[in-house]
């Protein structure tokens, strides 16, 4: 077994260093090292051709070095946090708005039972960590799983709407004429959401994908929807859909349009 | 980077001539101009110093600085709604024959030429360890596969370049090539 490695090899075929023993013994091993030395090492040293261009211009340094001189402020503080406290922070204002709902409780409250109160509310706290975790991601975490992302940032919410659709559809309606127009609850959530918009902005590191932009809108909408799902006593599904369902789309929408 | 943790100031430029160097070679292969590619690693250490205290010490800094990286670079491509350029494409579909005197950029220009050519994830392990000059395990770890499936891409990679620029040529571009370097 040679003891030189595959970058042994790149680092003398880098240097221009002539092939030494230990380097052709782990050629003889290694498939990959084998076609750099094939044709007196012509890959190789091709390669070691590209590698050894381009230096660095030092004015860079100059423009990095002034642009962390401007990263300054509370939303600098917020955005160099570890991941998890960011998270913390977020899946905490995220309750913080929900729990707004509770000041104001839909009359029609008592017709849930405690088990579908107790999954209504793990799969609320559940599809907002999802989407808050996919906003606030650890930088250099390798391949950001897009799908899951859109997943949590779409689908959890649906089947949250369809579970409280479900879960308040035999709940006996009451009248109330500030809640029963769709435009006045889109409004009052989106205001909802508002505080926490500026928090997931505030969290965000910049890494700007779309995605995950996506997820931390969705995050917000459903923490705007689960509030007034507890102010609200409306069952009507066309309410639902465009009074509450519509904030997450709106808020994806905005998200949209500020990424162009 | 545990220094820069620390509170050591100085520590980050150190960091910064260290790595900044490579990474900018990885970024300008697939970029048509140069003033992107600078811009993506002035991004990715400002992201590196935000993400900071997410750092374990435990941890290599270089597959993590290379994450970043890459991930930027995906987005930038992502917003351009286009295929990666590379500073070569306008001769991509020709092996050019430059004079002599312009040897180096020739050795160059036929290497990039071929690259072109090579599947994008063999091309990105053969990018990483060449120009970035990571390990296969530090690579193997930015773009988050096995160490066997680096080396797998790697050595794929290697027969095609060799295939498509053919030995003979190979070997003058490459004697070239070693002629000029200082």
């Amino acid at each position: 077994m040679s003891r030189a490695s595959c970058e042994d090899v790149r680092d003398a075929l880098l240097a221009g260093r002539p092939a030494e023993p230990e380097l052709v013994e782990h050629a003889e091993e290694c498939a990959q090292c084998a076609e750099l030395f094939e044709s007196e090492a012509a890959l190789g040293r091709s390669l070691a051709t590209a590698g050894s261009e381009g230096a660095l211009d030092a004015a860079l340094w100059g423009e990095l070095d002034r642009e962390l001189g401007e990263e300054t402020g509370a939303r600098a503080w917020l955005r160099s946090r570890p991941t998890r406290l960011r998270t913390a922070l977020g899946l905490g204002g995220v309750l913080f708005v929900a729990a707004l709902g509770l000041h104001h409780l839909r009359p029609n409250w008592g017709a849930l039972s405690t088990p579908v109160l107790g999954a209504w509310l793990f799969a609320f706290i559940g599809a907002a960590a999802l989407a808050l975790r996919g906003a606030l991601p650890v930088l250099g975490a390798a391949h950001p799983q897009k799908r899951a992302l859109l997943a949590a940032a779409f689908g959890l919410p649906l089947l949250y709407g369809v579970g409280a659709a479900l879960s308040f559809g035999g709940a006996p309606f009451v009248a109330n004429p500030f809640f029963t127009s769709a435009l006045s609850c889109f409004l009052y959530g989106t205001l909802l959401s508002l505080p926490l918009v500026a928090l997931v902005w505030s969290l965000d590191c910049g890494v700007g994908s779309r995605a995950r932009v996506f997820a931390g809108a969705a995050a917000c909408g459903l923490a705007a929807n689960a509030a007034l799902l507890l102010h609200c006593p409306a069952t009507d599904p066309a309410h639902l859909l465009a009074g509450h369902g519509a904030i997450g789309f709106f808020l994806a929408f905005v998200a949209w349009l500020c990424m162009r | 980077m545990a220094a820069y943790v620390a509170g050591d100031k100085g520590a980050f430029r150190t960091l910064f001539e260290r790595h900044a160097p490579a990474l900018e070679r990885v970024m300008q292969r697939e970029l048509a101009e140069r003033e992107e590619a600078r811009d993506l690693v002035q991004q990715a250490f400002l992201q590196l110093h935000r993400a900071r205290l997410d750092f374990d010490p435990k941890q290599r800094l270089k597959p993590w600085l290379y994450t970043i990286a890459l991930n930027l670079k995906r987005e930038h491509f992502r917003k351009r709604r286009r295929r990666p350029e590379s500073p070569d494409s306008d001769q991509a579909d020709r092996q050019p024959t430059a004079p002599r005197g312009q040897e180096q950029t020739e050795a160059r220009r036929s290497l990039a030429w071929a690259l072109e050519r090579i599947p994008a994830d063999q091309r990105e392990v053969i990018e990483l360890h060449w120009l970035g000059e990571l390990s296969f395990p530090e690579l193997a770890e930015s773009i988050g596969i096995s160490v066997a499936a680096a080396k797998v891409r790697a050595h794929r990679g290697y027969v095609r370049l060799r295939e498509l620029l053919g030995d003979g040529a190979l070997r003058a571009t490459a004697q070239r090539g070693a002629e000029n370097t200082p």
